[in-house]
């Protein structure tokens, strides 16, 4: 089994050369994924957890560090190199709403990264095909996203990430803004997907219970470092960080519940 | 309507002769002002008695912030109280003027929303905004409103409360704000507190705080609480009862304990099973289907195109059918006992 | 509980003042269009010869006639040629020197916005100096340079108003730039894989269009208040050829004899820059609550 993401001694800080603005997002974070294994970072806002993802995504370059995905250094790599970004590695946005160009019908915005030979046919086979994957009818490619509840814009995003292949799925929060009761729709279906394909999963999320029952491994970030990591069972049981333990006992509880 | 020869098992805590502080109606609320075409909150009967912590517990579409809002009398002008009476300490409040209102705001009922940032004027200083509504609503002179606001700021567990007196929001964290926002509620010491989603924008560890806050003012000062929320787990930390809405109804109300371990309707059911966590490589619970829009509402009842029970009976609207005080369901079909 | 209690969502219950508006802007939008007609008329007739010539033709016998004299509906000029037909000529050029200078603008405006806004800290840095140099420089400066350059006339003025005009509108594109770049569908766009220029054409403009049209169409009334100043000083509309500006200009010089010509053409000029004014609000309005509103 080979390691499909490593982040190596990431760091970011943010500010001009002269001076920095306080405290680094990101202060040397390390870890790796296995292919094939679901991956969780658990933070609370301002904790780094998103820097993270998107240092990882090429989308924000870190100060100092590595991150290599799919075997791709994303940022000291070469140009040809970093063309394999995109089928290496995709993003499920945490909001529905803003994650899609309002102006764009659902088949563009999931055919939007699917490019090269095959023509338009096979692009509509393709798009049928990813439409049928995440749940959604057919014609539902006509449509524009604000005809859309909030879980099924999430399957469209989901779509649009598989329909570039990626090895790895970056799911940022991906069922934080839906009601409740849509919440299990979206995480099954990935948690089904993961299986079908033998995707590596980095699900970052708030909700240690979430993370619990889909991650097979998890970090505990705060104020950009890692404070905990291992297995999530573990860290809710017996969690050893003291930020992890405050972070455990805030958990509201239904009666009854553990 | 409040029966007093059985002693209370429905989680009120206090004797049941006390005070209706707040009570709802058949309340419905209407897009347009007179009877209006659409509704958005139908039939809403809601009590709330003095010292209690009620929640109300719905997802989006299920009108809990309109009638949240209704209730201070803050509802947009679009929209307006079709059916119904809201009363506030058993004066009839429905269609008060906004002058009466203002003068009721504060020291009656108060609320706090979600979103601490756009409810507090980033220009100015927090505790001038505290003093302000002391003494838009009492003859005090600034250094006596000063005073009392330093007070309730320090009341809310915010430390060094005289400096933070001069504040400006955006130097303060959300938590923070989010205090300060409950001691300008608290100010006037109103006999009901409405909170709106409250900890929803807040980090867990934030949050816990702030229940533990208002939990220990409800005791401490004898106030009620409605507290709005889409976290069952949350209303169930600081609730003594709670109400369920889907798709602007009420659809089971009762003791919390209750609710949660024996709920009757099957949408409180998918609800709970989609709230708790199970173990890893476990199914994730949810509801198939989506909220319909007020507009796509069935004349039958509401939740019928998702629920597994649904038969033909369902096409009836269901009315509310009371189990005991204070519990009650609204279905057709209710489940009984606890789940497998 | 006044500043610390507000809603947050407010249905603005405009609707007497909505219909109001409405009517108004109606007759507005009508008159505008009746303007470009007329405009678009003069600017065609200055190519048909026929037509060209009752704006040029002279008549030593018949000067300064006033308005509603026969043959001549606004009366005659110190040449006289008649009033009318120049007063129509006048509106061809402002009408194509304002489109023209709006569009060179609003496309240079819109490319340096996004270079400066979206691709990186270099051309950030670079486009910001740029914008800040022709930001400082007036437009008659560069109006007399490019006369000198390219001889006095309609396309000097449109160079230098273009040139002119584009800075504040690159700093207001790249404004809407920088925070449309943190929306997530660009970032998904970004992780997709699609190029950066694609992303810019794809999803930047599209959602610049309300930035753009307001932009524009104010632009527009600031171009022919320009080019008619411009012509008033001798730069711009080199005779025979009509304009409001060079008509203000010699309805000056005989003030004593005859005030027609003056209160003509700044009164048509004055109307329809309040009217494109008027219209550029209109469209802010339209466009700018659309987002701020929450339903």
């Amino acid at each position: 089994m080979s390691t499909a993401v490593v982040a190596d001694a990431l760091t970011k800080t943010y500010g001009s050369r002269r001076g920095s603005l306080g405290r680094p997002a990101v202060d040397n974070v390390s870890f790796a994924v296995e292919e094939g294994e679901t991956f969780g970072i658990v933070g609370e806002s301002g904790s780094g957890k998103t820097t993270v993802s998107r240092m990882l995504l090429g989308l924000v370059a870190p100060t100092s560090g590595r991150a290599v995905v799919g075997g791709v250094d994303v940022w000291g790599g070469s140009r040809e190199d970093r063309r394999r970004l995109p089928q290496a590695i995709q993003v499920v946005f945490q909001d529905p709403y803003s994650s899609m160009n309002p102006r764009m019908r659902i088949g563009k915005i999931i055919a939007e990264g699917l490019r090269g030979p095959g023509g338009k046919a096979a692009r509509s086979g393709e798009l049928g095909r990813l439409l049928q994957l995440v749940g959604l009818p057919e014609r539902y490619a006509e449509l524009f996203p604000h005809q859309l509840s909030g879980g099924q814009r999430q399957r469209v995003a989901i779509a649009r990430a598989l329909a570039m292949n990626p090895a790895v799925l970056v799911a940022d929060e991906p069922v934080s803004s839906l009601d409740v009761s849509m919440r299990g729709q979206i995480l099954n279906l990935l948690a089904s997907l993961r299986e079908t394909y033998g995707l590596t999963c980095v699900l970052i999320s708030h909700d240690l219970g979430v993370v619990r029952q889909f991650c097979e491994r998890v970090i505990v970030m705060s104020a950009g470092q890692i404070v905990e990591q291992g297995d999530p069972d573990e860290i809710f049981q017996a969690p050893r960080h003291d930020y992890t333990k405050a972070l455990v006992a805030s958990i509201p509880h239904l009666p009854g519940q553990a | 309507m409040i029966d007093t020869s059985t002693p209370s098992t429905d989680g009120s805590r206090l004797d049941p002769a006390t005070p209706v502080i707040l009570r709802l109606e058949d309340v419905s609320i209407v897009v347009g002002n007179r009877g209006g075409d659409r509704a958005l909150v139908t039939g809403l009967d809601l009590e709330i008695d003095k010292g209690e912590v009620v929640g109300l517990v719905g997802e989006s579409g299920s009108g809990k912030s309109i009638s949240a809002l209704a209730c201070v009398g803050l509802l947009p002008s679009a929209l307006s109280v079709g059916r119904g009476r809201i009363l506030l300490s058993g004066e009839d409040v429905t269609h008060a003027s906004e002058d009466h209102w203002r003068q009721l705001r504060g020291r009656e009922v108060a609320m706090v929303f979600q979103d601490p940032m756009t409810s507090l004027d980033p220009c100015f200083r927090i505790g001038s905004q505290i003093v302000e509504s002391i003494r838009a609503h009492q003859h005090v002179s600034r250094e006596v409103a000063a005073k009392r606001a330093i007070d309730v700021l320090g009341h809310v567990g915010i430390a060094d409360p005289a400096r933070r007196f001069d504040a400006f929001p955006h130097e303060l964290s959300g938590g923070l704000r989010q205090r300060v926002m409950i001691a300008a509620a608290l100010v006037l010491e109103p006999k009901v507190l409405i909170a709106d989603e409250p900890t929803t924008a807040l980090d867990v560890t934030t949050q816990a705080s702030i229940i533990e806050l208002v939990k220990g003012l409800c005791a401490e000062l004898s106030m009620s609480v409605l507290w709005i929320s889409h976290d069952l787990a949350v209303v169930s930390e600081l609730a003594d009862r709670v109400a369920v809405t889907y798709a602007g109804e009420l659809v089971e109300a009762g003791c919390i304990r209750e609710v949660f371990s024996e709920a009757r309707h099957h949408y409180t059911r998918g609800l709970l099973e989609s709230a708790v966590h199970g173990k890893r490589g476990e199914a994730f619970g949810f509801i198939s289907g989506s909220v319909p829009e007020p507009s796509d509402w069935s004349a039958g009842c509401r939740f019928g195109a998702r629920c597994s029970r649904a038969d033909e009976q369902c096409a009836q609207h269901p009315a509310m059918t009371q189990v005991r005080l204070h519990r009650m369901v609204r279905c057709h079909h209710p489940i009984h006992g606890a789940p497998s | 509980m006044t500043a610390v209690e507000l809603p947050q969502f407010t249905l603005v219950d405009r609707k007497r003042s909505r219909e109001r508006a409405r009517r108004v802007g109606r007759v507005r939008v009508l008159v505008l269009v009746g303007y470009g007609i007329i405009g678009v008329f003069g600017l065609v007739a200055q190519l048909v010869p026929s037509l060209e010539h009752r704006m040029t033709d002279q008549s030593m016998r018949d000067t300064f006639l006033p308005p509603l004299s026969p043959g001549h509906l606004l009366g005659t000029d110190v040449l006289g040629r008649d009033s009318l037909w120049r007063l129509i000529g006048g509106l061809g050029v402002s009408l194509s020197v304002g489109l023209t200078a709006a569009a060179l603008s609003v496309v240079l405006g819109l490319v340096v916005g996004i270079l400066g806004g979206f691709f990186g800290r270099a051309a950030e840095v670079t486009t910001s100096v740029l914008v800040d140099v022709m930001w400082a420089f007036p437009a008659i400066l560069l109006a007399i340079v490019f006369a000198g350059w390219l001889g006095p006339g309609l396309p000097a003025v449109v160079l230098a108003l273009a040139l002119t005009g584009w800075a504040s509108f690159a700093r207001i594109v790249r404004g809407e730039v920088l925070s449309l770049r943190e929306r997530e569908f660009i970032a998904a766009a970004q992780v997709l894989g699609v190029p950066k220029v694609v992303i810019s054409f794809r999803h930047l403009l599209p959602n610049l269009l309300p930035v753009k049209m307001l932009m524009s169409v104010f632009f527009v009334a600031t171009a022919i208040v320009a080019e008619a100043g411009l012509s008033f000083l001798g730069l711009g509309a080199q005779p025979p050829t009509p304009s409001l500006g060079v008509t203000l200009a010699e309805g000056r010089d005989y003030l004593n004899v005859t005030w027609w010509p003056v209160v003509i053409a700044g009164g048509v000029l004055t109307v329809l820059v309040l009217l494109l004014n008027g219209l550029s609000d209109d469209l802010r309005d339209r466009f700018d609550p659309k987002l701020r509103e929450r339903s």
